[in-house]
């Protein structure tokens, strides 16, 4: 006996299709929890945050993971390239190094054997003063953490309320309080920073003043730029014709438009934070060494680039992991927290 | 879209014009092959080409390009003649007469003796305010303190041009060293007519200068670089067979070495770290400068002026392995004050050997003497380290640091990095504990070491050591009775050092500076001299 | 217009002048001095502040500074090339800082725009992705360790550009300091018009503008890049000073005789009048960037320009 099959077709709507209405129910939720599910869908931002805090772990807690300090140095072992347990059987990471002599031939020496290091390893390998780099490298992502994360909330603080009073208040406050900043903001950072570097004891308060010095102009300018926009929209005049105060409007209604922004913004701080120190520590005015900091790692690593790109690799890659993540992380808070993205 | 097209031809136009320019170089300049050219790579750009002015080796192998002195020192550090043909010194040391060459300055006149009596006292006149205008003292010269602080007319100063071509030197004491300053190029001449007629505005540019050396500076571009190309009239220009030396400023060594490999530099200088990489290579040079790094400690400061800590600090550096693993590029651990290869005694043996070593590392005598000093400062002593901040500088006192904290159990080391001319400017106020600096010798004479020391010596001496054994010593050998007895001297000379540091740790010597480069395989004549200029005048290409 | 144009550059001036006096008072407080060569003695020292001048009280010699650099004379250097006259130095080396500034400039700002709305327009897939891994790499290498890259591979191994600059061939001696001071540049914009164009792309107007079936590449340069362009136009100023001082390591690194590296030898070398001059250039570039940014913005948006009172 057949069976009777229904296949998809044999069946259609009564109405025209663009008749249809569809309707659906949206559920209540809260607003932090609107965010929290929207920021979870985000597999990028997902990917950054856990990143981040994998590196946070790694800089608190890494630098103890073997028996090397940032600063204990064994001459001996100096410019050793990785060597990792296990996988050095996979051929990869078991401290060979391969040169190209001037007639072309690739040389494959292993430093560690060489030198009788049977049961030696250094994860990531160590730089010319026979540090270990692994130390050394997530001790200098917690201090350029420590740098950046200081500089930039200082950043966000004073930038931010600087530049919504000033957008918000307009006419003559407005023209005092930016030109005030443009005559800070005039005067080259690098200029600035390095002459206050000069200025102050070496150590990482100064680099975090140095860099705060300047480092909020940019914020400003943003927070001042997204309230000349928001501020002639029309919930602002419903605020103010419902009697609202100006700080209210300002911090109640137009702070958290622009927070959106502020974040972006912060985000490139943080790199810019590292870079100035790195371009301190490049003309000698950073971290004082044995301490290091990202920046200063690359730019040390930079030295020997061309000789042993190891030594600069790893911090590089902490580094660019680091900025990639709270690139992401900070798109995905954006996202989830800018209402008009929801209607993508 | 009409904009995008513009945007993309304008681009496109930009690379072909871009583009055609590459073709340029190798026409614009028809001699090329014909002319022998080699370039050489520069870390540090020119600052001057005024030789009075100058203070630094960049400057000083400018000049010696172009301009010359009385005599020239050859690879074995001998003065040859130069400008002057021969020289008579009387009996007694005290008189030199130099017989001038017959050669013309670059616009045609005649270099003269009287060309060196300008020069020398434009040396040592106030409104020069030369650095080195002290070096007139040094060799001694007839009323030299005098005239450069102004005491006594510059006409009294002990020098005469007999006539156009005799000029004569006379000494308050007989000075060893002498003919072989005479290839600095403070000494040198200078034609006073054109000096005058220049004024403030003299080698400041290619125009604005007289030759009389083996090159002429054919183009000078601040930032960038500097050409020489050969004097014909030069007297000895047979000898030069180079027609153009290019010097280029290029301050990243990863860079030089990078354009040096591509072939369009002849000779680089390597970092310590890339010797490493290029060591088995041809044309890879080691060579020993005649600079001292040491410890300059602050006599002012309670830690420091505990003998038993400097001791125990001098006991804690391992200067063999910071040599050999840290810097690399062939320096070596310094064993006193007085480096390798600077001066030898009439018997033709190097200071260095005949007085020994004064310094070596010992961390067991060093642990002994820091416990006793932990007696008289407390556990844990604490010392900031001033350095500036060179790629070497940094290394070096981190590796410092090391030994220190490692093999002084207490012993806690800060580190201060600063730009050179901050860091000078701490050392003179006083401001600063321990500081790793630099000598370089003006002279082939431990004198220019030892003087510095002297209690009285307010510019070099910022530790402020004070020590009237070792003044005494150093001062009967450089203007005492002994003065004039090479041997007698030499041995006062010896015991001074003694006395700074083995007995007393005034300074604490760590290294005498190497010098790696790549000189390009088939250059040859490029003379290195622990005291005094780098001779590039004779390079030859192959 | 004119008027508005005209108190601007009045207020520039003005603005100019407050910061030579802050740089003046830095310096003031900067350790060292030009003149502390280890054989320098007293007497000298003193003799050479005579000389120049720097025995003077401070505001005698701030007026004295002032007023001759009206007159074009910024005073002579110290230490980098003793004796010569800052201004030439400074003029010798402007051009190749300024041509390299601003092809970065404009290589930046094409591929970061173009970059910046591929990857709005296919928001969330491959090419945003993409573009955001070129921004990131962008932000996160430091340009001088791009620098010796591209010296590396693109100078050395094949050979293309010169490596270090050479003053008889410059135009392609810039090409690879151009790239890789571009770089950072690329990544700020392609950001800034990604996330502003993604706003845009989302707003009301645009609905309307696509629902009246206007081609895709018409609405987006008429209608959506316009806006989008605003605040893109405000980081393009900090942007192109940024990249004028970031010169100075990437001109160490090509050899460029610029001001850049001009720069951080007269702060090593306590080289008082060429570290006021280059900064005060600087910033007279920097004021000159925003005036002209001020004046632009009133062009892209007649808004901002209404509630500046014109």
């Amino acid at each position: 006996m057949d069976e009777i099959k229904f296949e998809k077709d044999d069946f259609e709507f009564a109405h025209d299709s663009n008749d249809k209405l569809i309707d659906k129910t949206y559920s209540n939720s809260s607003y932090m929890k609107d965010v929290m599910t929207h920021f979870l869908k985000n597999k990028g931002a997902l990917f950054g945050a856990i990143v981040i805090v994998i590196i946070i772990l790694l800089a608190i807690f890494g630098p103890y993971f073997n028996s090397h300090t940032y600063k204990s140095m064994t001459i001996e072992h100096a410019s050793l390239t990785p060597r990792i347990p296990i996988v050095e059987n996979l051929g990869i990471f078991n401290g060979e190094i391969k040169r190209t002599n001037r007639e072309g031939e690739v040389i494959v020496t292993n430093q560690y054997l060489d030198k009788g290091l049977e049961d030696v390893y250094y994860w990531f390998g160590t730089d010319t003063q026979g540090r270990d780099i692994f130390t050394r490298v997530f001790e200098g992502t917690r201090i350029s953490l420590i740098i950046a994360f200081t500089a930039v909330i200082i950043d966000i603080f004073i930038g931010m309320f600087y530049g919504v009073i000033s957008g918000y208040f307009g006419g003559k406050v407005d023209m005092v309080m930016q030109r005030f900043a443009e005559v800070l903001n005039g005067i080259p950072t690098l200029v600035l920073v390095t002459l206050l570097s000069l200025l102050l004891p070496p150590g990482i308060w100064s680099i975090i003043f140095a860099l705060m010095i300047t480092g909020w102009i940019g914020m400003n300018r943003i927070a001042r730029a997204q309230v000349l926009k928001i501020k002639e929209q029309e919930f602002i005049l419903a605020s103010k014709t419902l009697g609202a105060k100006n700080f209210a409007i300002m911090f109640k209604d137009i702070l958290p438009n622009i927070f959106g922004q502020v974040i972006i913004m912060s985000m490139f701080s943080i790199p810019n934070a590292i870079f100035t120190e790195s371009f301190l520590s490049f003309i000698g005015l950073g971290i004082p060494g044995p301490m290091a900091s990202l920046g200063s790692l690359v730019s040390e690593g930079y030295k020997s680039l061309t000789i042993y790109p190891h030594i600069i690799g790893s911090s590089i890659i902490v580094l660019a992991l680091l900025m990639l993540s709270f690139n992401l992380f900070a798109d995905g808070l954006r996202d989830a927290f800018d209402p008009k993205m929801k209607q993508q | 879209m009409k904009k995008l097209k513009k945007i993309v031809l304008a681009l496109i136009a930009m690379v072909m014009i871009a583009g055609c320019s590459t073709d340029k170089p190798d026409v614009v300049d028809p001699n090329v092959d014909v002319e022998s050219k080699i370039v050489v790579a520069t870390e540090i750009d020119l600052s001057t080409m005024d030789h009075h002015l100058a203070t630094d080796a960049t400057s000083f192998i400018a000049q010696t390009m172009v301009f010359a002195g009385l005599v020239e020192l050859d690879e074995n550090n001998q003065p040859q003649k130069d400008l002057a043909e021969s020289w008579d010194v009387s009996d007694d040391g005290l008189v030199y007469t130099f017989h001038l060459t017959d050669t013309n300055w670059s616009n045609g006149t005649p270099v003269t003796a009287n060309d060196f009596v300008y020069g020398w006292n434009r040396l040592i006149a106030q409104e020069t305010a030369s650095q080195y205008s002290f070096i007139m003292e040094t060799i001694k010269v007839k009323n030299a303190a005098a005239v450069t602080s102004g005491e006594m007319a510059k006409e009294e100063l002990g020098i005469k041009a007999l006539d156009d071509k005799t000029f004569e030197v006379t000494l308050d004491a007989p000075c060893d060293f002498l003919l072989g300053l005479m290839a600095f190029p403070s000494f040198f001449p200078m034609n006073e007519e054109f000096a005058t007629q220049m004024g403030d505005q003299y080698a400041l540019t290619v125009d604005n200068m007289l030759y009389c050396g083996p090159y002429v500076m054919s183009d000078w571009m601040s930032g960038s670089g500097y050409k020489f190309t050969k004097n014909e009239d030069y007297h000895n220009a047979d000898a030069i067979s180079t027609d153009v030396v290019e010097f280029k400023f290029i301050q990243d060594a990863q860079s030089a070495m990078l354009e040096y490999q591509s072939g369009n530099l002849d000779v680089v200088t390597l970092t310590g770290q890339m010797v490493d990489a290029y060591k088995e290579d041809d044309g890879f040079t080691n060579r020993l400068q005649g600079y001292l790094w040491y410890l300059s400690v602050n006599f002012d400061d309670p830690n420091l002026a505990n003998k038993d800590l400097r001791q125990a600090i001098s006991f804690a550096v391992d200067r063999e392995k910071m040599a050999e693993l840290v810097l690399k590029d062939g320096s070596i651990a310094a064993q006193g004050l007085i480096p390798v290869a600077l001066a030898k005694d009439k018997d033709g043996v190097d200071f260095r050997e005949s007085n020994g070593p004064q310094v070596e590392y010992d961390p067991a005598a060093a642990l002994e003497y820091f416990s006793s000093a932990q007696e008289a400062l407390g556990d844990e002593i604490s010392v900031e380290l001033l350095y500036e901040d060179t790629e070497a500088g940094k290394s070096v006192a981190e590796y410092i640091q090391n030994n220190l904290e490692t093999n002084l159990p207490g012993m806690v080391v800060t580190l201060n990095s600063k730009p050179k001319k901050t860091r000078l400017d701490m050392m003179k106020t006083g401001d600063y504990q321990i500081c790793l600096t630099r000598w370089g010798p003006d002279y082939a004479d431990p004198q220019t070491y030892l003087d510095m020391f002297l209690s009285y010596n307010t510019s070099n001496n910022n530790g402020k050591y004070n020590s009237p054994a070792y003044d005494e010593a150093v001062l009967e050998a450089t203007q005492g009775a002994s003065a004039s007895d090479s041997a007698a001297r030499w041995e006062l000379l010896k015991q001074a050092e003694n006395i700074i540091i083995q007995q007393d740790l005034g300074v604490i010597p760590v290294y005498q500076n190497g010098g790696a480069m790549m000189i390009a395989p088939g250059i040859t004549g490029i003379e290195f001299h622990s005291a005094g200029v780098d001779n590039y005048r004779n390079m030859v290409k192959e | 217009m004119g008027k508005y144009i005209l108190k601007r550059i009045a207020i520039a001036c003005a603005t100019l002048f407050v910061i030579l006096f802050i740089l003046f008072v830095m310096l003031e407080f900067m350790p060292g001095s030009p003149f502390n060569d280890e054989k320098l003695n007293e007497a000298q020292k003193a003799l050479l502040y005579a000389k120049y001048g720097l025995d003077d009280p401070f505001f005698i010699r701030f007026f004295n500074y002032a007023k001759n650099m009206l007159q074009g004379d910024f005073g002579v250097s110290y230490v980098i090339n003793k004796n010569f006259a800052v201004s030439t130095m400074i003029f010798q080396r402007l051009a190749v800082t300024i041509v390299i500034g601003i092809q970065a400039m404009v290589l930046g700002t094409i591929v970061g725009l173009i970059l910046g709305i591929l990857a709005a327009l296919k928001h969330n897939t491959w090419v945003d992705t993409l573009a955001s891994i070129i921004s990131v790499i962008g932000v996160s290498v430091p340009s001088y360790v791009f620098a010796l890259g591209l010296a590396y591979f693109v100078g050395f191994k094949l050979g293309w550009f010169p490596i270090t600059y050479n003053p008889s061939n410059a135009a392609m001696s810039t090409i690879l300091p151009t790239i890789a001071l571009s770089l950072f540049t690329i990544a700020n914009i392609a950001r800034f018009t990604r996330s502003e164009m993604i706003d845009v792309l989302s707003s009301d107007y645009i609905l309307l503008v696509k629902s009246k079936g206007i081609k895709e590449y018409k609405m987006i340069i008429k209608h959506a890049l316009r806006n989008a362009l605003i605040p893109i136009i405000t980081v393009m100023g900090p942007l192109l000073v940024g990249l004028l001082t970031g010169s100075m390591v990437i001109e160490k690194i090509f050899a460029i005789p610029g001001i850049g590296s001009l720069m951080i030898a007269a702060i090593q070398g306590n080289d008082y009048n060429v570290v006021l001059s280059v900064a005060f250039v600087y910033s007279a570039m920097y004021i000159f960037t925003m005036l002209i940014i001020d004046i632009l913005y009133g062009v892209i948006d007649p808004r901002i320009r209404v509630a500046k009172g014109e």
